[in-house]
């Protein structure tokens, strides 16, 4: 799962994708202009490509486009062990 | 008999039983009631009653402890949303001046940034203060209680001023038409910033516990319910709709949940069918107005009011215990059924007035009613109809955006000579708003600037959704901003380009520059 999957997802479910394209795999999107809203939709899509809730410790880490690519890669991911 | 006196007699009756709740501590109510005295008496050391303080804080438990503590001490509390930018947080404390602040630690910090000159607390503070448990004089219930943001036609933000009477009158409305039982756990899923605060009020006073969600995720929504057994919650529909897309629905489905009230926007029809059959839930509608001090109408479970007169409007159901409501016409004629008009409401529970602005609250208020600008209907059957909310009010998951606070923000950048802002239909957030931009003759602009300057002036829920570039913003011969033209416009806009939907993020729309 590379960043640019992660960034296809998040880019899917904001209002304004062009604000994406000034944020940093690492940096934190809440502080860039992504607004909770739509991390929670990043949080259900995620789901809907995993199969399963995410955890809290999940849901609480989705925080960057990096974290965002890591949690898809975890279990039920694509490079997971499922 | 105001909170303080309540939360007296609660905890002399129950004194061992779970008052307020959330992720961190569990207070019981006769803590609750040493815990709000000691923070009474705390805020009295350097504040005088009447004194503003200003509270800047996620939601957790201490938000409703302040709130209950200045109710006691005469103090003015002033919550702000955290989600506020540093300008738009300067001018809420340039509007309300308050004598100190009480904050989270993301509070604090930002206080130090953008007001460094205002004392402010720590909001955990208690625990660390030596305990004074002696009772305060009473304060009269017609001493403001809060002052509560609002959005604003003008583009900056108006207090709305509501004393405990008020609130006193909303716990009795409650008690009356959602009848909770003593001991019904509710969950305060919403922000306690805002109006809805009142609701946690009407569950406290009705000796009910609140739990608190610090921050609204459907899935960890889901958890607190089933970990706390909630009984009643008050959701927006667009939480609703999304706490039924959450797959932890099927590893928790709620089963504790028995009424889910919901408001701050229209539900729709087949998600409030959706709603029921996943969550095996009543519902219950609640209309209401930060100006009018709260919920002030509701449609209750029980109540069938019958097919609308005019296709989508939403039944709002019938005034709340000790409030009235009337549809009126432009010039303040009391219209009979089906005849549409301005919503108008009167009770105990309206707010005092608009905070040091007498022009704005004689325009809301006259005579004892309050014209909330609701567009709307009574039926035969006496219940009320809107057809269409506020005047250019665009409301976006259950939060109220002004046209005028975004137009005011744009119109600042140096490149735009003339915006006009709409709300247009959004699947997931009801409606979001959209700008229409006259660009400056000779200049070049772009979504993206637009964006950046929106994000840095602008809190995130009222950022525009999309940027429609036009030749000229159109208006009436007086000048007036023709904005219905523009919302079928926007809702096109919006439409081709939906995000959350199926992925399309394909730039265009009407009108759209690259």
């Amino acid at each position: 799962m590379t960043t640019e999957t992660a960034r296809d997802l998040i880019r899917s479910v904001m209002e304004l994708p062009e604000l994406l394209e000034a944020i940093d795999d690492d940096a934190d999107l809440r502080m860039a202009g992504i607004d909770s809203g739509e991390l929670i939709l990043v949080a259900l899509r995620c789901e809907q490509q995993l199969g399963r809730p995410l955890d809290e410790s999940e849901l609480s880490g989705l925080v960057s486009v990096r974290s965002v690519a890591s949690i898809l890669t975890g279990p039920g991911g694509s490079d997971g062990a499922a | 008999m105001g909170l303080p006196e309540t939360i007296e007699a609660l905890a002399r009756r129950t004194p061992d039983a779970i008052a307020l709740a959330d992720g961190r501590i569990e207070v019981a109510w006769a803590a609750l009631r040493d815990r709000t005295r000691t923070a009474a008496w705390a805020l009295r050391e350097s504040l005088a009653p009447g004194d503003r303080l200003l509270v800047h804080s996620a939601n957790r438990v201490e938000v409703i402890e302040t709130y209950l503590a200045c109710a006691y001490a005469g103090i003015v509390a002033a919550p702000v949303n955290p989600a506020l930018t540093d300008a738009e947080l300067g001018d809420a404390i340039s509007l309300l001046r308050p004598a100190a602040a009480i904050a989270d630690e993301a509070g604090l910090a930002r206080l130090a940034r953008v007001a460094p000159d205002l004392s402010a607390r720590d909001i955990g503070f208690v625990p660390q203060t030596a305990p004074r448990t002696d009772p305060l004089s009473a304060t009269p219930l017609t001493a403001p209680f809060a002052i509560l943001q609002t959005s604003a036609t003008t583009g900056r933000s108006k207090g709305v001023v509501v004393d405990q009477r008020s609130i006193q009158l909303n716990a009795l409305s409650w008690l009356a038409d959602v009848r909770p039982s003593v001991g019904t756990r509710f969950l305060q899923a919403g922000p306690l910033f805002h109006g809805s605060m009142v609701i946690a009020l009407d569950y406290l006073a009705a000796g009910c516990p609140v739990y608190v969600l610090e921050r609204f995720v459907p899935q960890n929504c889901l958890r607190a319910i089933e970990r706390w057994q909630i009984e009643h919650a008050f959701l927006v529909p667009s939480m609703v709709r999304l706490v039924l897309e959450t797959k932890q629905l099927s590893d928790t489905p709620a089963a504790s949940l028995r009424l889910l009230l919901h408001g701050a926007a229209p539900m729709p029809t087949d998600l409030a069918e959706a709603a029921r059959k996943a969550l095996g839930v009543e519902l219950q509608t609640i209309f209401g107005i930060t100006e009018g001090g709260g919920p002030v109408l509701t449609l209750t479970p029980q109540d069938t009011p019958g097919e609308p007169m005019i296709g989508g409007a939403t039944c709002i159901g019938l005034p709340m215990t000790g409030a009235v409501a009337r549809v009126r016409d432009a010039d303040g004629n009391d219209l009979p059924a089906g005849e549409i008009g301005t919503l108008h409401v009167s009770g105990d529970g309206l707010m005092q007035g608009y905070w040091e602005n007498p022009e704005a609250t004689a325009a809301a208020m006259s005579g004892g009613w309050l014209n909330t600008g609701d567009v709307g209907y009574v039926d035969e059957s006496g219940y009320f109809w809107v057809v269409d909310r506020r005047n250019d009010l665009i409301l976006r998951g259950g939060q109220n955006v002004y046209p005028a606070e975004i137009e005011r923000v744009l119109r600042d950048h140096p490149d735009v000579a003339d915006v006009a802002a709409v709300p247009a239909a959004s699947e997931v957030w009801g409606q979001v708003p959209v700008a229409f931009v006259q660009v400056v003759a000779g200049r070049e602009l772009d979504t993206r600037t637009l964006a950046e300057h929106c994000t840095r002036l602008l809190a995130a829920y009222k950022r525009p959704a999309r940027f429609v570039f036009v030749e000229t913003v159109p208006r009436n011969p007086s000048g007036k901003i023709l904005r219905r033209l523009l919302r079928e416009q926007a809702d096109a806009a919006v439409a081709n380009r939906a995000p959350g939907g199926t992925g399309d993020t394909a730039p265009g729309g009407a009108g759209n520059r690259p």
